[in-house]
């Protein structure tokens, strides 16, 4: 009973509650890409872009209540300090996405079918390391050492990501003869924009991983 | 009896800068509240003084020197207080405990008495293994700790395992403080052939230490608190609450060995121990040099204000 930690448990469930909208998030930008991969229309562009920023707006919320809830004493000071700054984080996934969704409505540049390729493969992978990350926050607060060993799990995800960010970056400045300069230059801002999303990810796994070390002497 | 006021100012003075020892961090770090606090050490104090205060009570009236009334006991505990009120205002480190036994020899001086000075060796002894057994404490249950919490892999129940050990190594400590600095309070002022229960009976006047300390976290510990918890905040909470506890079992030993000593150069051994173990740049040789040169200056600043008082009195 005097180790239940009500306050601690309730921040926790509105972690994993916030986790599982910013995967809605990332699933919706992921068909982003697809559909802006298999040709979609500006308009119907806008209105994928929209969705994204709707669900970003609720992971927003969510956010708002576990801070709120961490500020009213949930875990020890010298922890909470951690606990109030993942929430930020993990939300960084869910604004990066947005902001690229509005960038490609804005640019709307026609793509290569290679880099089509190289972005559907970039934006699966993305998602594929987001669900490694929440596989890893499901072990929160049960399995500190599961919590530990699969930021490790979510590194080599994202390691996949850099990959084929690297490969597609190749193939915009060396091997595409159609794209002209400014292209290239725009091409090759978008696919770092959007690979960024599984460093954002990585970092908060080794956030998570690091406020787990601190909790062990 | 108002020469009793001396030594409860002097208690007083315990609470009010020696609480910062026990719950200075938790408090300054928000692990609890001053109010919640300052409750636990008083009631663990005059527990502590009242259950286990007797021996010290006793060694400060009967193994230092010779304290034949109430006046004399006065003139000591108002020299002790003196000389740590203005080694404070110095900004010089020194502990209640030391100050108590440099007056009582210089007032039993002045009066042409002869000083106990196998007490003083004795109460010196347990002056310098102070920070030791600290040390070593916190260097043993560090490794208890570790093994205990590292087995634990649900990060609330280390939450709350840590703010309950946090409470009670604060309890603990308090308890040590109550039990080993009430006879400075009121030590001076023993006489077993009085007729008075106050003055006859070692555990009431270890009882009036333990609430004169209490009063002064009552009253007057918030600031100091404070200020000594945000200097050593760079311990993390696990290290905290050992180096608490490890102060306290150090001092409550000397409470059952019946010397008062200093909690402050507990904490001081305790938090070098931690930092032993973890590895940290932890061994503070201008600290170590303080406290190594407060075992002479204070007692030889309080023996000479005790010594011209009492020539003035007398």
């Amino acid at each position: 009973m005097f180790f239940k930690g009500k306050k601690e448990n309730k921040v926790i469930e509105l972690m994993s509650e916030h986790l599982d909208k910013i995967e809605e998030v990332i699933i919706e930008f992921n068909d982003l890409i697809n559909c802006y991969c298999n040709g979609i229309t500006c308009d119907a562009l806008k209105e994928k872009s929209y969705k994204v920023h709707l669900k970003e707006h609720e992971a927003d919320e969510i956010r708002r209540k576990i801070q709120t809830e961490l500020l009213a004493g949930a875990f020890l000071p010298f922890y909470r300090e951690n606990f109030i700054k993942i929430p930020d984080m993990i939300d960084q996934i869910a604004s990066d996405a947005v902001q690229i969704s509005k960038d490609l409505f804005l640019e709307f540049i026609q793509l290569p079918d290679e880099l089509k390729n190289y972005l559907r493969q970039i934006s699966a992978a993305i998602l594929d390391t987001l669900r490694k990350f929440i596989e890893m926050f499901d072990f929160i607060p049960d399995e500190i050492d599961k919590v530990i060993e699969y930021s490790h799990e979510v590194s080599k995800c994202e390691q996949k990501v850099d990959k084929l960010e690297w490969a597609a970056k190749v193939y915009i400045f060396k091997e595409n003869k159609t794209l002209d300069k400014v292209d290239k230059i725009i091409c090759n801002s978008l696919v770092t924009k959007i690979a960024d999303i599984a460093n954002v990810i990585e970092d908060a796994a080794d956030y998570i991983n690091l406020t787990m070390i601190k909790m062990k002497i | 009896m108002w020469q009793l006021i001396g030594g409860i100012y002097l208690g007083w003075g315990i609470g009010a800068n020696d609480s910062a020892n026990v719950f200075g961090t938790a408090v300054s770090t928000r692990v609890i509240k001053w109010s919640t606090a300052v409750i636990i050490i008083s009631i663990a104090a005059i527990l502590g003084s009242y259950l286990q205060g007797g021996p010290t009570v006793k060694f400060v009236k009967t193994k230092l020197g010779e304290i034949k009334d109430l006046q004399q006991g006065f003139i000591a505990s108002f020299s002790a207080a003196v000389t740590v009120m203005i080694l404070t205002i110095l900004a010089i480190p020194t502990s209640t405990s030391q100050a108590t036994a440099g007056a009582i020899i210089g007032m039993t001086l002045a009066f042409g008495g002869s000083p106990n000075w196998a007490g003083l060796v004795k109460a010196f002894i347990c002056w310098v293994f102070t920070p030791i057994g600290a040390a070593f404490f916190s260097v043993i249950l560090f490794y208890i700790f570790q093994k205990f919490i590292n087995r634990i892999k649900n990060i609330i129940i280390i939450n709350r395992i840590v703010l309950i050990g946090t409470l009670i190594s604060g309890a603990v400590a308090a308890y040590s403080l109550g039990a080993n600095n009430c006879g400075n309070a009121t030590g001076f002022f023993y006489q077993p052939e009085s007729k008075s229960i106050l003055l006859n009976n070692l555990n009431i006047l270890a009882l009036i230490g333990g609430i004169s300390i209490a009063l002064g976290a009552l009253t007057y510990s918030k600031k100091v608190m404070l200020t000594v918890g945000e200097g050593i905040t760079q311990l993390d909470p696990m290290s905290s609450l050992i180096t608490v506890f490890s102060q306290g079992i150090t001092v409550w030993i000397f409470a059952i060995v019946g010397v008062p000593v200093s909690t402050s150069q507990a904490v001081v051994g305790a938090v070098m121990g931690i930092g032993f173990v973890k590895g940290m740049k932890s061994v503070n040789f201008k600290k170590l040099f303080q406290i190594f040169l407060g075992w002479f200056s204070t007692p030889l600043s309080s023996g000479i204000v005790a010594f011209i008082i009492s020539k003035i009195f007398s």
